[in-house]
Order: structure tokens, then sequence, then C-alpha cells
């Protein structure tokens, strides 16, 4: 009897149970939707379709491929200067200029020129908070950095990890528009510290090959971007990038060696061949001309 | 007081009527009841971090990729994302939850052809792999659940994860003696 009499009591638990959850999970994947694993899963399962989607390396990836073993000399004249902050009035020159101040601290801090990184930390801390962008310990980290001003290795360190909580941050509340925007902008200024930084142009250049190679990571930033053509910002930040994206589909793409997967001498998985990317010297020209243009119209907020 | 926790009350009070009868042999099966009852939590979670907290991790000389990602599947399902491989060794490695199985990885060439480079199905489904690339261009990551297909309305969705690093030369530079 007594057992007969809990059945009824275990199935009321269940059932509550259920609901409890499902009442704590309905604002939870409301809020979350916009979140970019949760979106590609749910057009998935709509659709039922192979859809595609874009990632790309940040813009610190990219310099950093771009400098590796290479003999650049770090000029303080290229980054953008803090005074032009005022010039950053709306949401969507904000965003831009975020983006641009991050990529300015990554050049920095992979230089090890760390003395006025201090000056755009602030700058980007003060974008952030007009941007609504608040990352967690924000008052932790800033205090770490101003202890560590005088330790150029920690303050790089710090840095880094300060621009990556942003990008967390962004990632984590639902505000891929912002990153597409943000994101855009540090590509767009990575490409014209490299340009600049290689000076003019000459064949067999490993760095002006590298940034040329940058047409496959600007093809999946623009194509991560399009999701969200809807958004006006977004969609200013696509016409930005496109307008580099032409220049580089001008270039010419050979294939030299089909695409094989080998063996080295340590057992270790060696893609080699695929197409290469061909630049003549006034197709480089127009393309730092171009990125040299398009990174002023974002710093001087003429867009 | 907020639905959720008025639930939980009740949910308590019923737990202790229970457990006052003194049916302890019944107990177990409650206890199992009760928490099949908050598996359902596993459809709402968050998957943004699951790479970072469930794939293994290659040593220090391995940098984290932003191009790593994690999404919520269907058992059975598949899905591809697009990545950037620069000339250098990069390291991927993918994990999900145990109720979708195995997890296969397969890189395959961004073009019309798609052709295949690589299938964790012929390693036994390894969890990660290391490579080297020789010439920058793009990489179609695919990832299948091996876990049978339940119907298409199920609600079941679990996390799957891939972490992406790349080999950083100047940490291996870096990296001698103690």
């Amino acid at each position: 009897m007594k057992k007969k009499s809990i059945i009824p009591i275990l199935l009321i638990c269940v059932f509550l149970g259920s609901i409890s959850v499902s009442c704590k999970s309905t604002p939870e994947k409301e809020e979350s939707s916009e979140i970019d694993s949760k979106a590609i899963s749910d057009s998935l399962l709509s659709s039922s379709e192979n859809l595609v989607f874009y990632s790309f390396p940040s813009s610190q990836e990219m310099f950093n491929f771009i400098r590796k073993d290479a003999e650049l000399v770090y000029r303080t004249d290229l980054v953008n200067p803090t005074d032009n902050l005022s010039n950053y009035i709306d949401t969507r020159s904000k965003n831009l200029a975020l983006g641009i101040y991050l990529a300015d601290l990554s050049y920095m801090t992979l230089f090890n020129k760390t003395s006025s990184a201090y000056e755009y930390i602030d700058v980007i801390t003060r974008l952030s908070n007009d941007l609504r962008i608040s990352i967690p310990f924000q008052d932790q980290f800033l205090t770490r950095i101003k202890n560590n001003l005088s330790n150029e290795d920690s303050l790089a360190e710090i840095s880094d990890q300060y621009s990556n909580k942003i990008v967390d941050y962004l990632l984590q509340n639902n505000k891929d528009k912002i990153l597409a925007n943000i994101t855009s902008a540090s590509y767009i200024e990575g490409l014209y510290l490299a340009l600049n930084l290689v000076g003019e142009y000459t064949e067999n250049n490993v760095v002006i090959k590298r940034i040329v190679e940058q047409k496959h990571s600007f093809t999946n930033l623009i194509k991560y971007a399009k999701k969200y053509y809807y958004d006006e910002n977004t969609n200013a930040a696509i016409d930005l990038l496109t307008q580099i994206y032409n220049v580089f589909e001008k270039f010419q793409v050979i294939e030299e060696a089909k695409t094989t997967v080998e063996r080295d001498e340590n057992n270790r998985m060696v893609i080699k061949g695929g197409k290469k990317i061909v630049i003549t010297e006034n197709e480089y020209n127009e393309l730092k001309q171009v990125v040299t243009d398009v990174r002023n119209k974002i710093i001087f907020n003429n867009l | 007081m907020n639905l959720n926790k008025w639930l939980l009350m009740l949910e308590i009070k019923l737990f202790s009527i229970i457990y006052k009868s003194k049916v302890m042999k019944t107990f177990k099966f409650v206890f199992v009841i009760f928490l099949l009852s908050f598996s359902y939590m596993a459809v709402a979670q968050d998957c943004v971090n699951y790479h970072s907290e469930n794939c293994r991790w290659a040593d220090d000389s391995f940098l984290y990729s932003r191009q790593s990602k994690s999404a919520l599947f269907t058992p059975g399902m598949t899905s591809e994302f697009v990545i950037t491989v620069y000339e250098e060794e990069y390291y991927i490695a993918v994990s999900g939850d145990k109720k979708l199985g195995k997890i296969r990885i397969r890189v395959k060439e961004d073009n019309a052809k798609k052709t295949l480079l690589y299938d964790n199905a012929n390693y036994k489904y390894e969890g990660f792999f290391y490579f080297k690339n020789e010439q920058t261009k793009n990489l179609i990551i695919e990832v299948s659940s091996t876990s049978k297909k339940k119907f298409n309305s199920s609600a079941e969705r679990n996390c799957i994860g891939v972490l992406i690093e790349f080999r950083n030369e100047n940490n291996t530079k870096k990296k001698v003696g103690f």
C-alpha cells in the first residue's frame, strides 16, 4: 500500500522538477539565443541543412604571424593618438575606435613598447564604459596595470589579458554584432600597421607575402560580419572591409601544387601545397593606399 | 517569492514527506528519479566556454586561438565551420558530452570538392591531433556526433567544443633547461 501511495508523489516530484527547470531555462534560452554557438545550433536544427560558419584569427594572432621572424622596427607615429578620442561621439565611431585602439595596444605589447600602454588602456576603458562593456574585475585589472607600469613583461601580459577579457565579455554576453564591428576595425588597423612597417615593396618579401595572405581571414571575417548585416553599424563595418577585400580580389591566385597530407620524419602530419597569392608592386601600393584611406576614415570619424 | 523558489520548496516538502514515511528501500529510487528530473538542465546549458573547459590542452609552447568554438549538438548531428590556418604548427582538440557518443572530426579543403585531409575515425576517434601547415589557407572543420539520431523534435542538445591552438615560436625558443 505504501509503495502504491508513493508512486503518485514521485510522479508529482518528476513533473515539478521538469517544470522548475524549464521555468529556469526559458529566460536563459531567450537571453542566450543570440550567442553565436546557440544561434548556430538552433538554425541548424530548424533547417536540418549543413550550414557553414566562419572563424577567423584574432587581430593579435594575425599581427603575431605577420611579424614572425621578420626584422620590423617599431614606429611610434603609426598608432592612433589618444587625443583623437574626442572625435568619437556616436556608437558606430566608438565601436570602431575601440577596435583601432585594441590593435594599437597589441602592437605595442608585441614589440614590448609599453611606455604609452597605460594611456591606451585608459582610452580603451573609457570607450568600453561608453559602450557598456563592463568586464569582470575591471578595477582590479587597472590596478594591476598601474602597479606594473615599470615592468614591461608584466604590463604586456596584463594588457593582452585585458584585451582578451573584452572579447570574452562580448562573446559571453550576446554582443556578437559589436564584436564584428570592433574586430573589423582591429583587422584594418593591423593591416595598416603591417603595411607601414614593411615600407616599400620588394619582391619575395616574406612580410608582404603574409600581409597578402590575410585575404583568407578577411574572407571569413566578412562572412561572419554579414550574419549581422541588418545592423546599421555592422553594415558600415562590412562596407569598410569590402573596400579592402575588393583589392584583395584583384590579386592573382596560383595553384602551384595540390594540397596533400604527408607525414614528416617525426610522423607529424604536414599539410602541403595549396593556392598561392601573387602580388605586383602596383597592387601592393593600391592595397596600402586603400587600407590607409579606410583607416583614416575611421580615426577621423569621417565615414 | 518567484515561481522557481516556490516549486523548489514544494519539491523539498514532498521529498521530506517521502523520507519521513521511512520507506528507505525506495529512497535510492526516489533520488535517481530526482536526478533524472534535473537532467533536463543539460538542455539549457551554456556552451560558450565548453572547449576551454573540456578539451585537452597542448603544452605551453602552443597558444590559444580565438578560432576555437563550442556549440550545441543533437545526437547524430553534423556541423561545419571554416578556419584560417597560417604557415604554422597547429593543435586541434575536440570534446563532447557523453550523450553524443564518440565525436568525429574531419578536416577538409575549403574548395568545391571539399577534399578530405584528416578524419579521426581512422585513428580510433582520438580527441586531438597536431599538424603543420605549409601554405596559408582556409580549412573546413567538420564535427559530428556518432550517437544515433533521434526524432527531429527531440529537444536533447549537448555541447561539443573544438579547441584550436598554434605553436608560439617565441615560447618554443624560450623553453630551454629548467
